[in-house]
């Protein structure tokens, strides 16, 4: 029998983007947030409590840049000018105008979707390695523009030191305050993170990202607005970027042009290739992964960057997919036998 | 009735002319074949009439609308579709999301529900049992079904396809005509067909369309057009050549 209303067919789609098991890997992510949680409280030692704060605001970037690069397949590599631009109109906005904390990091998220779609709009009339070569290019323009912004109160080579504590509810949270802070970046972190993989991207803005990603033409034919989803990829993942920025910025007290060199962007290409891209957890997991490691690398001092670059090459040469490629490679591996 | 017209169609590529002030009318509700040999401007028409490419002088009219400078999907939310010639998929997603896909976007392309149910698209394109399956697995028979049953989710007034038979055994061919004149014959689309094997356009063709070197050669029904002497010799050559 036909039903007259066609709004509800007799059989629907089940899928991940119609909220399939939806509120089970949402309990599953909550389980292991709390488990965190608890974790730092049972760590009593401050400077690993340090690392996993690092962890919870890589986090944010890197699930940002997961989502224009592994999941709308855009070749952003701007990824840490949206995260300097959040630090440092973060810490000026507290700096200058007086703004508590957290206000200057909401403003720094709408710093950064204004930043995302500056970059955005010349990208978007450009294809595939183009984009890339264009925002990378950003990346390197832009120490020099903060070196020249010292007239209006960037802190040139030196950076903005003395960046306000971050005040929740009335209680200075000092850089020392390490437990806080643990609490404060995991909360920070996991909002952010579960947003970005289970709202945004399980929702109809992930459908279009991956439809561009696999079949850019085809996606266009079957009525996905490219611009706007384009755009959009780009302005949220510049807000997430840019409110880890500005919680970054409080957390440790200076913002210096270093945020744009070679050890930040390293590390983080390090991650994604760690992690691999498009498939959550998996870019996560490289940012643990790499995080920890670059600590328990610390006494090599001088050779940290080399063994960095050693390593990106070798991961992308021998695991292109990184730790989910090698997973996925397993199962289908099973799957022939 | 004419569904879409293409008034004085040129398209240029720098100084070289693909199509050169093409007009014909695409009748609603019909099957039209579109033939020619390699490089006629086959794709070139495909793409002026899809929203692939801009017109660079003339009209495309579509439901009485000028819709010439209109991109892919703004096309497609007034109910233009199409398939293409190497079926491109989302590949990394199941056969049931491509089919979402199509609902759900052409859905917001068009601000307005589609007006095909999964139901029909599942019993024409025979997907029922595949939509849980990779679609980067499926077999180049089942890719096509599953690019035609994504257009066809988008709600599509007219489908536009780039060679639907390329690739298929004579069987293949046999099935999925069948499904074109379903299309057709049960949802009511008008279909336009690009496709290089002329018997089979012959035999599922209400009309068709020849264009040579970029411009229009005949419109007409099958018997008239493929016993045409001058589309002959297009095809094979001056009789006398020899």
């Amino acid at each position: 029998m036909k039903t007259q209303n066609q709004h509800a067919p007799a059989r629907t789609i089940s899928s991940v983007f119609t909220g399939r098991g939806f509120v089970k890997d949402s309990l599953i992510f909550w389980a292991v947030v709390a488990g965190l949680a608890v974790l730092g409280a049972l760590i009593g030692d401050n400077y690993i409590r340090h690392v996993f704060i690092l962890v919870f605001i890589w986090c944010i970037v890197i699930a940002s840049w997961d989502l224009i690069l592994g999941y709308a397949g855009i070749f952003n590599y701007a990824q840490l000018v949206f995260f300097a631009f959040g630090a440092y109109s973060s810490a000026m906005l507290s700096i200058y105008a007086g703004f508590t904390p957290l206000l200057s990091i909401a403003c720094a998220a709408g710093v950064g979707a204004a930043v995302g779609a500056l970059i955005a709009l010349p990208s978007l009339r450009l294809k595939g390695e183009y984009v890339a070569l264009f925002t990378f290019a950003v990346h390197l323009a832009l120490p020099p523009v903060i070196q020249q912004g010292k007239a209006i109160g960037m802190g040139g080579h030196t950076g903005l030191l003395g960046v306000p504590w971050l005040n929740l509810f009335g209680h200075q949270v000092s850089t020392i305050d390490k437990l806080t802070w643990f609490w404060v970046s995991l909360a920070f972190g996991s909002v952010c993170v579960y947003l970005i993989y289970f709202i945004v991207l399980r929702g109809r803005m992930g459908l279009a990202f991956i439809a561009m990603r696999d079949a850019g033409t085809f996606a266009q034919s079957i009525g996905v607005n490219e611009g706007k989803y384009k755009l959009l990829a780009f302005v949220v993942s510049a807000v997430f970027t840019a409110i880890a920025g500005g919680v970054y910025a409080h957390y440790t007290t200076v913002v210096t042009p270093k945020i744009l060199g070679t050890e930040f962007f390293l590390m983080a290409m390090v991650m994604i290739a760690v992690g691999g891209l498009g498939r959550f957890p998996g870019a996560i997991l490289g940012v643990f992964i790499v995080v920890i490691g670059n600590e328990l690398l610390r006494s090599f001092d001088d050779y940290r960057l080399l063994l960095l670059g050693v390593a990106v090459v070798i991961l992308v040469i021998f695991f292109p997919g990184g730790l989910v490629g090698l997973q996925r490679r397993r199962s289908a591996g099973r799957g022939g036998q | 009735m004419s569904h879409m017209s293409l008034e004085n169609v040129t398209m240029k590529f720098g100084p070289f002319r693909a199509l050169t002030d093409v007009s014909f009318h695409i009748d609603r509700g019909e099957i039209l074949g579109v033939a020619g040999p390699n490089g006629a401007g086959k794709s070139t028409l495909m793409n002026v009439c899809t929203g692939g490419l801009r017109a660079s002088e003339g009209k495309v009219i579509f439901d009485g609308k000028t819709i010439t400078p209109f991109s892919r999907h703004v096309r497609c939310g007034l109910g233009i579709a199409q398939t293409f010639q190497v079926p491109t998929l989302l590949s990394s997603l199941t056969v049931g999301e491509n089919l979402l896909a199509g609902a759900l976007f052409g859905r917001e392309a068009r601000g307005a529900p589609p007006g095909i149910s999964l139901d029909e698209i599942l019993s024409l394109t025979k997907l029922g049992d595949l939509l849980e399956m990779e679609a980067a697995r499926a077999d180049l028979l089942t890719r096509k079904r599953i690019m035609l049953g994504a257009a066809l989710a988008t709600g599509p007034e007219m489908i536009f396809m780039d060679e639907p038979l390329g690739g298929l055994n004579a069987e293949e061919i046999a099935d999925f005509l069948d499904v074109v004149r379903h299309v057709r014959d049960t949802l009511g689309i008008t279909v336009v067909m690009v496709e290089h094997k002329t018997r089979a356009l012959a035999e599922i063709a209400d009309r068709i369309l020849i264009i040579n070197f970029g411009e229009f050669v005949m419109l007409d029904t099958p018997e008239i057009v493929l016993n045409d002497d001058h589309v002959v010799e297009i095809y094979l050559g001056k009789k006398h050549d020899a």
